[in-house]
C-alpha cells in the first residue's frame, strides 16, 4: 500500500485499523476505501504540546502482555487541556488505548455493549464517584487507529471513575457511542512496560544530590590549600610586648581563611588573639584560639586531652593585602610557635546546607503529585 | 513540578559554587570584624584587641 498523496509505503500493523497517518507527509488516510483516500493533511502537532512519549512503533509489555504502540492522537478540550492516547496492538491483534492526561495514565479496553453495560462491571454507572463531561477536538494523529479519527473530529467523552481506578469512558461522536473500560495505571508501570525510564521526583532529587556533591568536589579541586603564610614566632622574658605582626600576604579574591596555631604546651594553656588585619581597607577581624594539652595518670590509667594545634576559620575575608597580628596570653614567660594562614574553602557546612535547602522543594514535589493506585489486572468487569 | 524541582537543585548548586568559591560565612559562624584606624593599618602591632576589651 502506498500513500495516495507522498506515494510512500506504508505498513499495515493493524488489521481493524480504519485511519493511517503516513509518517512521511503526515497525510491521514482513510483505510475503509480501496484505495485509501485522503481524509486530512495534517501539519504537525501543537507546538506546545509535549513530544509523544512512546513512539509509534515502540514494543513493551503491558500487565503481561506483549504490546505494540500502533498509533497516537492528540486530543485537546478546553477543559483538561491535551490528552495524549496511544493505540497498543497485543499479539493476538487485540487492542488497548493508553491514555495520557493531565500527569494520569490509564489503560483502556473497547466494550462490548454501552456504556452502561461496560459499567455495569463496576457497579454501574451511577457507581461512579467522578464523572466528566468533556468535548474533545482531534487535533493530531499518527500511526493507525481502530477509530475514525482525524484531526478537527470532535467527540463528548464522559469518563467515570469507581473504586479501585477502575474507569469507563463514554465516547459520543457523530458516527455514534463508543465505550471503554480500564484502570488507573502509575506512571512509573507505563514507563518500565515500555522499557523506559521516567525522569520522576526521585531521579531529579537524585539527580541535584550529585550536582551538588560534585561542585564540592570540584570547589575542593580548585581550591589551593597551599598557606598563603607560615610563620614561626615566639616571645621572652625580654619582651615587654608578646604581639606580633605577620608579612603582609595577598588574598586575590573573597575567601575564608583558616588561622591555625602551632604551640607545643603541655599540661597548660595559651590563649592567641589573632586579629586580621587589612593593609588596604579599615578593617579588623578578630578571633581568639585557646591552645590547651593537658595529659596526667589516673585509676585507669594515661590520659590526654587537647592538642598543640587549633584553628579557626575567618568567612568571606575581602580580596586585599592582609597582616596577622598574632597576642599569646600565657602564664609561662617564653614560647616558640608556628602560625598559619590558608583558604578554609570550600567549606563542607555549605554542602549540608545546600543539600538541606533541597528537602523543601523535593517535598513540594512530592506532596503535590496525587499519588495513583497500582492497576489490578486481576480485576475485570462482570 | 519536576522543572520546579530541577531548577531548585540547580539553584542550590549555583548557592553552592558561590559559596564555596567566595567563602562565604555560615550562619554559625562569628563575626568579629571591627573598625580599624589609619594608625592601626600603618602599625597592626599597636592594635588593641576589642575582644580582649570586652
Amino acid at each position: 500500500m502506498r500513500c495516495p498523496r507522498c506515494s510512500v509505503a506504508l505498513t499495515r500493523r493493524l488489521d481493524a485499523a480504519v485511519v493511517m497517518a503516513c509518517p512521511s507527509c503526515r497525510a491521514v488516510l482513510d483505510l475503509s476505501v480501496t484505495p485509501p483516500g485522503v481524509i486530512a493533511q495534517q501539519e504537525k502537532p501543537l507546538a506546545h504540546a509535549p513530544a509523544p512519549i512512546i513512539p509509534v512503533g515502540r514494543a513493551g509489555s503491558v500487565q503481561g502482555r506483549n504490546v505494540t504502540c500502533v498509533g497516537y492522537v492528540q486530543r485537546r478540550s478546553d477543559a483538561s487541556g491535551i490528552s495524549e492516547e496511544y493505540v497498543l496492538r497485543d499479539v493476538n491483534g487485540g487492542v488497548r488505548w493508553l491514555v495520557h492526561e493531565q500527569d494520569e495514565w490509564c489503560l483502556l479496553k473497547p466494550g462490548k455493549g454501552s456504556g452502561e453495560a461496560t459499567a455495569a462491571g463496576f457497579g454501574g454507572i451511577a457507581g461512579g464517584y467522578a464523572q466528566r463531561d468533556v468535548l474533545f477536538r482531534t487535533t493530531f494523529v499518527a500511526g493507525e487507529l481502530p477509530v475514525r479519527l482525524a484531526p478537527g473530529h470532535e467527540a463528548k467523552v464522559s469518563t467515570f471513575v469507581h473504586g479501585d481506578g477502575a474507569i469507563t469512558t463514554i465516547e459520543v461522536d457523530a458516527e455514534g457511542e463508543r465505550c471503554f473500560w480500564g484502570r488507573e495505571l502509575a506512571e512509573r508501570v507505563v514507563w518500565r512496560s515500555f522499557g523506559m525510564r521516567p525522569r520522576s521526583i526521585a531521579d531529579i532529587a537524585t539527580a541535584a544530590f550529585f550536582l551538588l556533591v560534585i561542585v564540592q568536589i570540584s570547589s575542593c579541586m580548585l581550591t589551593s590549600r597551599r598557606p598563603l603564610i607560615v610563620e614561626e614566632l615566639s616571645f621572652s622574658p625580654d619582651d615587654a610586648d608578646r604581639a606580633r605582626v605577620t608579612a603582609p600576604f595577598e588574598l586575590k579574591h573573597r575567601s575564608a581563611l583558616e588561622l591555625e596555631v602551632d604551640a607545643p604546651v603541655q599540661n597548660e594553656w595559651v590563649t592567641f588573639g589573632l586579629a586580621l588585619v587589612s593593609e588596604s581597607q579599615s578593617k579588623v577581624i578578630e578571633r581568639v584560639v585557646e591552645v590547651e594539652q593537658w595529659s596526667g595518670y589516673d585509676d585507669e590509667g594515661s590520659w590526654s586531652e587537647g592538642g598543640p594545634r587549633k584553628s579557626t576559620i575567618v568567612p568571606s575575608v575581602p580580596a586585599g593585602v592582609w597582616r596577622l597580628r598574632v597576642e599569646p596570653r600565657a602564664q609561662r614567660t617564653s614560647l616558640a610557635y608556628a602560625v598559619r594562614v590558608r583558604r578554609a574553602n570550600p567549606r563542607f557546612g555549605w554542602l549540608v546546607v545546600a543539600l538541606l535547602a533541597l528537602l523543601p522543594a523535593g517535598w513540594l514535589a512530592h506532596v503535590s503529585v496525587r499519588r495513583r493506585p497500582e492497576a489490578d489486572p486481576a480485576r475485570e468487569p462482570g | 513540578m519536576r522543572m520546579f524541582l530541577a531548577a531548585w537543585g540547580v539553584g542550590a548548586a549555583l548557592l553552592l559554587g558561590t559559596a564555596n568559591f567566595l567563602g562565604w560565612g555560615l550562619p554559625w559562624d562569628d563575626d568579629d570584624a571591627y573598625e580599624a584606624s589609619a594608625d592601626v593599618r600603618s602599625n597592626p602591632r599597636a592594635y588593641q584587641m576589642q575582644s580582649h576589651a570586652k
